[in-house]
């Protein structure tokens, strides 16, 4: 199959270290002056799809498309019911597209199966902002900030007892820093959004940490 | 110095084996029969430095008496009234509650100025971490103390709020919560959201997690997290979990919970 994957620097280069590894895709950076040829490519990867227009939108193209739907679902990123069948979602954000599995969403089972049978290590998950793990982590980490706020904690305390008393993998900042604190904020926006600031409040740290740690194009 | 441990059950026995492996003078006391005798071994492993006894001892003089009676308000309520009576003025007391409210556990005790909060790690010989929770009433030389004992015996304590979860079960409420949030509505399996938190380095997913942890367990902090944060939305007990329990299907000590395993 032939592959492009589209998106900025810093995206192509993380996606480059994990899934991206194995796919051995033609990349693009986006946007860039020089259009490539659509309609050599039977898979396009759109690394950014949920945070700007996608080109594939624009352009003629017979490929099938891979969109990153982690803060906005795929549902509300088509333009036609017609693209049901020629695309899934996956969680393509940083860490989350270094891990050996691929979290996908489709809105066909004409789409999963395509895709399925070309990348067999991706799992079908809802078509629900943040996906699953993206949601669940986002919550724990915004979780953490909230707390650190209520009572007055460093940042650095709560990482010493995340690592040390639920043995996580990452810290609470390492966390925030491999993903991007702006990720994390515009995914707990999005499901503020959806669900109301009374389940999903945020943590004012947060939106500091996301300003404060701009993760431009990440 | 020497400690005194009310409760024979996980923690407790824990709890034990980390200050006798420290060569710390440890009683363990326990008045149910069958927690003692499972506690017997470590008696034989410890000569000298661990005891159990069934009845308390009549002069409280230790260094530090912590209890690690099961995680029930009114059963600790009961404990520390009960050791009152015997308490030297200068010893600490410290409850090894995950999420109960220390100052809630100390209203009315004559010596809640050395009552305090040490949240220990299951298993407490090899998790490092120690939550050390003061409260209003706690000396400043209490929390010294405490921190300074705990170092001694290889622990990195912090000091936590006396919030409802303090802090590791207050941040780690998000991934039980949210997961079940998503299974319950049918979207997708627990065995793939177990996937996918593994994928991402995660030691258990959430739903063997909590298999592990004892769902009903689980479920309780929750609840008490809930209802001690006044009933925010996103902590919000599931139902799913609700009927596991009310099911029996409590995790893998019964073989049965959101996975099945051979007994």
């Amino acid at each position: 199959m032939k592959t492009l994957v589209i998106g900025s620097e810093s995206r192509l280069h993380a996606f480059m270290e994990g899934v991206g590894a194995r796919w051995q895709p033609d990349l693009w950076l986006y946007p860039s002056s020089i259009a490539p040829g659509w309609n050599y490519y039977d898979i396009i990867v759109d690394l950014e799809a949920d945070e700007r227009p996608s080109p594939a939108f624009s352009v003629l193209s017979k490929a099938f498309w891979v969109f990153s739907a982690v803060k906005k679902p795929l549902r509300l990123l088509l333009p036609h019911p017609s693209w049901k069948g020629r695309c899934v979602g996956a969680n393509l954000l940083p860490l989350f597209c270094q891990r050996e599995v691929l979290e996908v969403s489709a809105l066909s089972e004409e789409a999963w199966q395509y895709f399925h049978s070309w990348e067999p290590k991706s799992l079908r998950v809802p078509d629900v902002v943040g996906l699953v793990s993206a949601r669940i982590l986002a919550l724990i980490l915004n979780e953490a900030l909230l707390l650190m706020g209520e009572a007055a904690l460093s940042l650095e305390t709560i990482d010493t007892a995340v690592k040390l008393g639920l043995n996580y993998p990452r810290t609470i900042s390492e966390w925030g820093a491999g993903v991007g604190w702006r990720h994390i904020l515009e995914i707990l926006e999005a499901l503020q959004e959806d669900y109301g600031a009374a389940t999903y409040p945020i943590a004012p740290y947060l939106r500091t940490l996301a300003l404060s740690h701009p993760t431009f194009g990440i | 110095m020497k400690v005194l441990i009310l409760g024979a059950g996980t923690m407790g026995r824990g709890i034990a084996e980390l200050f006798a492996a420290h060569a710390i003078p440890v009683e363990l006391y326990d008045p149910n029969e069958a927690a003692r005798l499972r506690v017997q071994e470590l008696s034989e492993k410890y000569p000298n430095i661990l005891q159990i006894h069934s009845t308390l001892p009549r002069t409280i003089d230790h260094t530090v008496v912590i209890e690690a009676v099961p995680e029930d308000f009114d059963l600790k309520r009961q404990v520390f009234g009960g050791i009152e009576a015997y308490l030297s003025p200068e010893v600490i007391v410290a409850t090894n509650t995950s999420a109960l409210s220390v100052h809630g556990l100390s209203q009315g005790l004559s010596y809640k100025g050395r009552f305090i909060g040490w949240h220990f790690f299951n298993p407490p010989t090899r998790l490092p971490l120690v939550e050390v929770i003061p409260t209003q009433h706690t000396a400043s030389q209490v929390v010294e103390q405490s921190l300074a004992i705990l170092r001694s015996v290889g622990k990195v304590p912090v000091i936590a709020p006396d919030l409802p979860g303090f802090i590791v079960n207050r941040v780690a409420r998000p991934y039980y919560v949210e997961a079940l949030r998503l299974v319950e509505r049918g979207d997708v399996s627990p065995e793939v959201v177990d996937q996918l938190m593994e994928g991402l380095g995660f030691r258990m997913g959430p739903f063997r997690l909590m298999d592990l942890i004892g769902i009903d367990v689980n479920h309780a902090v929750t609840q008490r997290v809930w209802e001690g944060l006044f009933y925010p939305g996103r902590f919000r007990p599931s139902w799913l979990q609700a009927q596991k329990v009310a099911a029996g299907h409590l995790g893998r000590k019964v073989g049965q919970g959101f996975y099945s395993y051979e007994k």
